[in-house]
């Protein structure tokens, strides 16, 4: 009876450390009183070569938005983005906007419209070529001028979230079993995490270097669940957790994680 | 033979004249010029581009530039771009009695390429009190700007001086103090909320139209955006009909750019007809009739282009000319007085009335339209600018006379907006207090037209009313 006891105990814990993600998060920035919750980000990516790589830009926001504006800096000799890179997604088709790459190190984007509208997903799109990867082998993507307005011409407190294009450097696991094919994981953090930044630029699970679309939701304050939208076709899936995932007081993760697992 | 020797000796000789010639008198134009940014603000602070323009490469330089003492502006400091600082040249900079006094050098020792012929080398940033008051305008003059260039080679730098102007920014709108997406969403208010200060409403009017619409909006996002890198714009009008063979004058007016314009025609303006490239004036006597469609090119002193369509009709009529209607205000959603007659020029010279068959005038949003009227039968049609605006700015006109004298006290009631108002655009009027202004003056005619304009305290013009000067 006691060793069933202890063998439930020890499953328990293997439940725990398979189904669960235990995340560090390092406070990298200054706490702050209240949580931020409109979050403006540019996604990373995990590249291991030069070639070409899709980003995307999001805008996460419990505020009525009715116009903003926004810069990605990017080294020109070791990033390529051409004008016709550059897409606007259908995010903001209500908004007049404008935007696009300079090919010279800056991608643009402003938008406005009469009234405020809560913007929660991908504005834009961009397909980057990596040339070289750069110092440390990594190519910083850095948010410079972000403004969102409300209606009312008042200026949003935003939290910024710049991507970089680098050779993934963190902590890997594989789940040792097949799963089935409509397999829901929910990661826990070790603390809040803010929702605004919880989004699948953040979160991303992928087939090779296919993106399979998820759902990313909010289980609880810590916790999260990641599942497909229909089924997970056969195959090997690798789930990446970003440090663009941030704490409630702006941390961020102390390194990405990549979680592995087979479907049958 | 010798009379080919001699005629080939003439022509030499000739030649080396005009050679020599054009080396004494002609003019040494200068490659590469040091540009002073013009800023507006209404806020505490501005920042003044200061830039390298049409130089290939450059390896050191000196520059000094002033600012008047005593008017409001105070010069803090220089504030580097990232090449100037540290990253291609190495640069120093004092700042004395609002003097910029600085020194650059390449840090590699050598010419360095321009990329595009142009770099901005920083900002002169100012400090702006209340005592620079609206309306008001500095110089920043560049006294001495020496630099180098290939192989360490004087340039002869051009001067291209600076000024600082206390009016909101072009594009602004909101009081940012600077172009935003905030200005683009306020405009984009501005159908149902309207901008009803003119200052506000001439930065939002990007595109010169006279009316606020998405397009304005657009441009200014544009703007923001880095897709567009000025305002500079044409102002919208429709050019006044000409009469065949009768002598013709009308303006194409830029504005938003850096002055001055040069004006360039691409199309076909009437025969007898031609544009003045400086001005913008279209003048001349057009000797054949039809519709002529043709589009005016303005490029600023900095090398922005702008291109707007117009079109003049020649029309052969028994009207000479037709006089000139000064522009009429009217409150949203009114009726704007036009004139029931106008004085015409008859082609043999006569003058006399003619009525006129005007086309309604959409008032129902503010800003300036065109209404255009017919002239009896003649097939003469006749614009005046309307203005929608949500303010009377003049109230009332008291007019005295002292006949013996030819003395007219004229005084004039007007909103708070107002803060100069001038007759004749000659004489400026006393400010009393109290929203009143006045003039006491002997140089008008009993029972003369004299033509009002009152001004808001940035100098823009808010309404322009005739008026006969009867005692009342």
């Amino acid at each position: 009876m006691r060793w069933r006891a202890h063998l439930l105990f020890m499953k328990n814990i293997k439940i725990l450390v398979w189904f669960s993600i235990l995340l560090l998060l390092i406070p990298a920035i200054p706490a702050q009183a209240a949580v931020i919750k409109t979050a403006v980000g540019v996604s990373s990516a995990f590249v291991e070569k030069t070639g070409t790589v899709n980003l995307t830009v999001f805008i996460s926001s419990d505020e009525k938005i009715a116009g903003g504006s926004l810069d990605i800096l990017y080294n020109s000799d070791q990033v390529r983005i051409n004008a016709n890179d550059v897409k606007m997604t259908d995010t903001l088709s209500p908004y007049l906007s404008s935007g696009g790459s300079d090919a010279a190190g800056n991608v643009s984007l402003s938008f406005a419209k009469s009234t405020g509208s809560v913007i929660d997903g991908t504005v834009m799109e961009v397909k980057a070529t990596v040339l070289t990867l750069g110092s440390g082998k990594v190519n910083e993507l850095k948010l410079e001028n972000v403004e969102l307005y409300t209606e009312q011409g008042k200026k949003i407190t935003t939290q910024v979230i710049d991507g970089q294009i680098k050779p993934f450097t963190g902590k890997e696991k594989t789940h040792a079993n097949p799963v089935a094919n409509d397999k829901s994981w929910v990661v826990t953090l070790n603390s809040s995490y803010n929702p605004a930044t919880l989004n699948a630029q953040a979160v991303s699970v992928k087939r090779g270097s296919i993106v399979v679309p998820v759902e990313v939701k909010g289980v609880s304050a810590t916790k999260f669940r990641v599942k497909p939208v229909g089924t997970y076709p056969r195959g090997t899936y690798t789930m990446d957790i970003t440090n663009q995932l941030r704490s409630t007081n702006g941390a961020k993760l102390s390194k990405p994680v990549r979680f592995t697992f087979k479907v049958n | 033979m010798n009379y080919t020797m001699n005629r080939i000796m003439t022509l030499l000789m000739v030649f080396g004249v005009v050679l020599l010639s054009g080396f004494i008198g002609g003019k040494v134009h200068a490659a590469e010029t040091l540009e002073v940014g013009e800023s507006r603000s209404l806020g505490t602070n501005v920042e003044v581009p200061v830039t390298v323009r049409d130089a290939m490469y450059l390896s050191s330089g000196n520059v000094v530039i002033t600012t008047p003492a005593n008017q409001g502006v105070k010069l803090k400091r220089f504030r580097p771009t990232p090449a100037f600082e540290d990253k291609v040249f190495r640069t120093k900079w004092t700042v004395v009695n609002n003097k910029l006094d600085l020194n650059f050098v390449s840090i590699s020792g050598k010419e360095e390429r321009v990329a595009d012929k142009k770099i901005i080398m920083g900002y002169l940033v100012y400090e702006l009190s209340d005592k620079f008051e609206a309306g008001k305008s500095v110089d920043l003059s560049i006294v001495s700007a020496n630099m180098k260039g290939r192989l360490n080679t004087d340039f002869l730098v051009a001067f291209m001086h600076g000024k600082i102007e206390r009016k909101m920014p072009v594009g602004d709108v909101v009081g940012n103090n600077k172009p935003t997406a905030a200005a683009a969403i306020r405009i984009l208010q501005h159908l149902n909320n309207p901008i009803t200060d003119r200052e506000a409403f001439l930065s939002a009017d990007v595109n010169g139209d006279g009316v606020l619409t998405q397009e304005d909006a657009q441009w200014i996002l544009d703007y923001v955006a880095g897709k567009r890198t000025t305002f500079l714009a044409i102002q919208s009008k429709e050019l006044d009909n000409a009469v065949l063979k009768s002598e013709y004058s009308d303006q194409v007016s830029a504005l938003n750019g850096r002055a001055p314009y040069t004006f360039k025609r691409v199309g076909s303006l009437p025969s007898g007809m031609s544009l003045d490239e400086n001005t913008g004036k279209i003048s001349g006597t057009p000797t054949r009739a039809g519709s002529y469609t043709f589009t005016i090119q303005v490029t600023d002193a900095v090398g922005d282009i702008e291109k707007q369509m117009f079109r003049i009709d020649v029309i052969d009529s028994n009207l000479l000319s037709v006089e000139k209607l000064l522009p009429i205000n009217v409150k949203l959603n009114g009726t704007p007085e036009l004139p029931a007659k106008v004085n015409v020029t008859y082609k043999d010279k006569t003058k006399g009335t003619e009525s006129v068959t005007w086309q309604p005038v959409d008032t129902s949003k503010m800003g300036t339209f065109i209404a255009k009227g017919m002239i009896g039968d003649s097939g003469f049609t006749v614009s005046v600018e309307v203005n929608v605006v949500t303010a009377n700015y003049l109230n009332s006109i008291k007019v005295a006379y002292v006949q013996f004298l030819n003395l007219h006290t004229i005084e004039v009631d007007v909103s708070a907006d107002v803060y100069k108002v001038t007759v004749n655009s000659t004489y400026n009027m006393h400010f009393e207090g109290d929203k009143k202004f006045s003039l006491i003056s002997s140089s008008f005619d009993a029972n003369s037209t004299v033509v009002f304009r009152m001004y808001d305290k940035y100098g823009n013009l808010l309404e322009t009313k005739q008026y006969i000067l009867k005692p009342n």
